[in-house]
């Protein structure tokens, strides 16, 4: 009795619904996070009619809507909340050295340095930030930007003003997105009876997975590739914190059998000389010359997914992992491989409160 | 580290207006439903009241109207009333009857009695003067009369005529008269009172002296009256009657049988008050 009111319980409280959207699919993704890790109940995907979204723009919400009501009804979510993936090409990631004060100081100061020095080319843009932890070993210096003078005047009335003339200084992560467009996606999900709890990018939803499954060292040097049939995500982390992404847009062929595929094998190489550059920028141009990349964390929705990942641990020599999802859904994974899950499982194990 | 969350933030009268604006409609409803029953109460409640009121002022009303004189009542009234007034004029007759008849000497008679408005005439035969005045005084210490007046005394006197001897050659034995009362002039018998008294009032001084044990038991008035019907029998003219017989008679010797005494005793007002006591 007491067993069977539990799982009443945690069926409705700890469960949570990880969305994916990209140009092609609607991934669904129904986890609970418990002691034990992370428990898939549902994942399921769903194709959405050609040209609805055209490079992570929404150009047709009903088919959009059609699609995920359709999904829903497949699934029949018991999670209340859901945590959206928004795509990765609308999405804008920046990384600030600024004074180390609070939050809310921070903010004025970020409001201000967006306004002159980094300006967003949206144009509504909407914007989170967070402090990102101090990477001691790589001595990491990002792009530094002097505070403006009227940063500086906020911070004149406040204690912390100290901080600002010792130059102790902290890394902010700011990404950015168009807010039509965030506003066009939590539309949709409200549409279709879902209530938005986060929107966020797929980069940090593949930090927050390998971090709960932990395939390696979570702290470490890593880096990650998400492939999609149109673009490719790959990013970069050190000291459990995200300090690069780049989107590249990559045509990977549709089959599984690319043994001989020419296409398949100029994507590969367009994707190894991404990564390459991706690194060299990251140790050399933003002076992380210690920091040697030890893993790579490979997953995307493409059928060839293990051909790419066999390709670049041959040439990279280093441990490629690809992502691993034990779940065996029977319309889901027909539709696209395991590994495709992956972005919408970190954002379904965001849960609730996170 | 903080999440990235790209979801906007609502402001929070946004978040919270309609979760306040159905806070405040429901605290708002309840207040009013509140005052509402209140109010409501408070109405019946004095709506009640002013109906009672209305309804014991019907009532008051009706009893006035219905109060008229029971005649039982004014009967019982008249009853109480009337026995008041026997009560405040009853007089308790026994005390000074069995004080008087107790006192009487043994060899007195009470000839007649009688009672009204306080005050009791007796009429008594007394053997002596003597006898009258220790009647008065001793009756006088009961405390039950107010006063005490010696009407009238008479003395009852018999004449004994001896006939001549030739009708004593018949008859030797003396013949004695009828009884005629009275017969004599009390003037023999009032000196003698006077005497009596004075006798008694011996050795004070004054003209008319009285015993002192006389003057504690007499009021002065009583004694003046006293005196003055003393005074009264002593300067009276004598009235002498003295029924002869046509018979000749050689001697005559008159003997005094009893004195009667006419006396007036008025009834002590405490007495008579506590007599009215139940």
């Amino acid at each position: 009795m007491l067993t069977s009111v539990k799982q009443l319980i945690d069926r409705f409280s700890s469960r949570s619904l990880g969305i994916e959207i990209t140009d092609t699919h609607i991934k669904w993704l129904e986890a609970s996070i418990n002691s034990g890790g992370i428990e898939i109940h549902a994942a399921d995907a769903e194709p959405i009619a050609s040209g609805a979204i055209a490079e992570g723009k929404v150009q047709e919400v009903a088919p959009v809507i059609q699609a995920l009501q359709t999904v829903k009804q497949r699934n029949a979510p018991a999670a209340k909340h859901t945590n959206l993936i928004l795509p990765s090409i609308l999405t804008m990631v920046r990384f600030l050295e600024l004074p180390d004060v609070k939050v809310n100081h921070l903010r004025k100061i970020i409001d201000l340095e967006l306004q002159y020095h980094v300006p967003l080319p949206f144009d509504r843009p909407y914007y989170d930030f967070t402090k990102l932890p101090r990477n001691d070993d790589a001595n990491m210096k990002l792009q530094t930007i002097d505070p403006v003078p009227e940063a500086a005047a906020v911070l004149e009335s406040t204690d912390e003003s100290e901080s600002v003339k010792t130059g102790k200084t902290c890394d902010v992560m700011l990404v950015a997105a168009p807010l039509d467009d965030i506003e066009i996606y939590s539309s949709i999900l409200t549409n279709v009876g879902l209530k938005p709890s986060s929107i966020e990018i797929k980069a940090l939803s593949l930090q927050r997975l390998i971090e709960r499954t932990n395939p390696f060292d979570p702290s470490s040097t890593y880096l990650t590739i998400d492939i999609t049939p149109i673009y490719t995500d790959i990013s970069m982390y050190s000291g459990g914190a995200l300090r690069i992404t780049r989107n590249k847009s990559l045509d990977f062929p549709a089959s599984e059998d690319v043994e001989n595929d020419f296409e398949f094998f100029t994507a590969c190489q367009e994707l190894m000389s991404e990564v390459n550059r991706f690194i060299n920028f990251y140790r050399y141009t933003l002076n992380n010359r210690n920091q040697e990349v030890e893993h790579l964390f490979l997953s995307g929705d493409i059928a060839a997914i293990a051909s790419v990942a066999d390709y670049l641990g041959d040439r990279l020599q280093i441990p490629v992992h690809r992502a691993a999802i034990s779940y065996d859904s029977p319309r889901g994974f027909k539709a696209i491989p395991n590994t495709g899950f992956a972005g919408a499982l970190g954002a379904a194990a965001r849960g609730r409160f996170e | 580290m903080k999440s990235i969350n790209l979801l906007p933030k609502k402001p929070f009268w946004k978040r919270w207006f309609a979760p306040l604006m159905i806070l405040l409609v429901g605290i708002y409803i309840t207040v009013a439903s509140a005052m509402y029953y209140n109010l409501t109460s408070i109405r019946w409640q004095q709506q009640a009241a002013t109906e009672e009121a209305s309804r014991i002022e019907q009532n008051i009303a009706l009893l006035r109207e219905q109060r008229v004189p029971d005649p039982k009542l004014a009967l019982l009234q008249q009853f109480q009333v009337t026995v008041s007034q026997l009560e405040s004029s009853r007089i308790d007759w026994l005390p000074a009857v069995q004080t008087l008849t107790s006192s009487l000497p043994a060899d007195a008679t009470l000839e007649k009695a009688r009672a009204e408005a306080g005050t009791i005439a007796l009429e008594v035969q007394f053997s002596t003067l003597q006898s009258v005045v220790d009647y008065v005084r001793k009756t006088r210490s009961s405390n039950l009369f107010d006063d005490i007046q010696i009407t009238s005394v008479t003395a009852l006197q018999q004449i004994k005529l001896e006939q001549l001897p030739e009708s004593a050659s018949t008859e030797s034995a003396p013949t004695v008269s009828p009884v005629v009362e009275p017969v004599m002039t009390v003037n023999p018998m009032l000196e003698e009172l006077r005497q009596m008294m004075m006798r008694e009032a011996e050795g004070t001084g004054s003209e008319i002296q009285v015993n002192p044990s006389l003057y504690e038991t007499f009021r002065p008035e009583e004694i003046d009256a006293a005196v003055s019907i003393i005074e009264q029998w002593g300067t009276g003219s004598p009235q002498e009657e003295l029924a002869v017989q046509e018979t000749p008679v050689a001697a005559a010797q008159v003997e005094v049988l009893h004195y009667r005494a006419v006396l007036t005793y008025v009834l002590a007002q405490e007495e008579a008050e506590r007599g009215n006591a139940p």
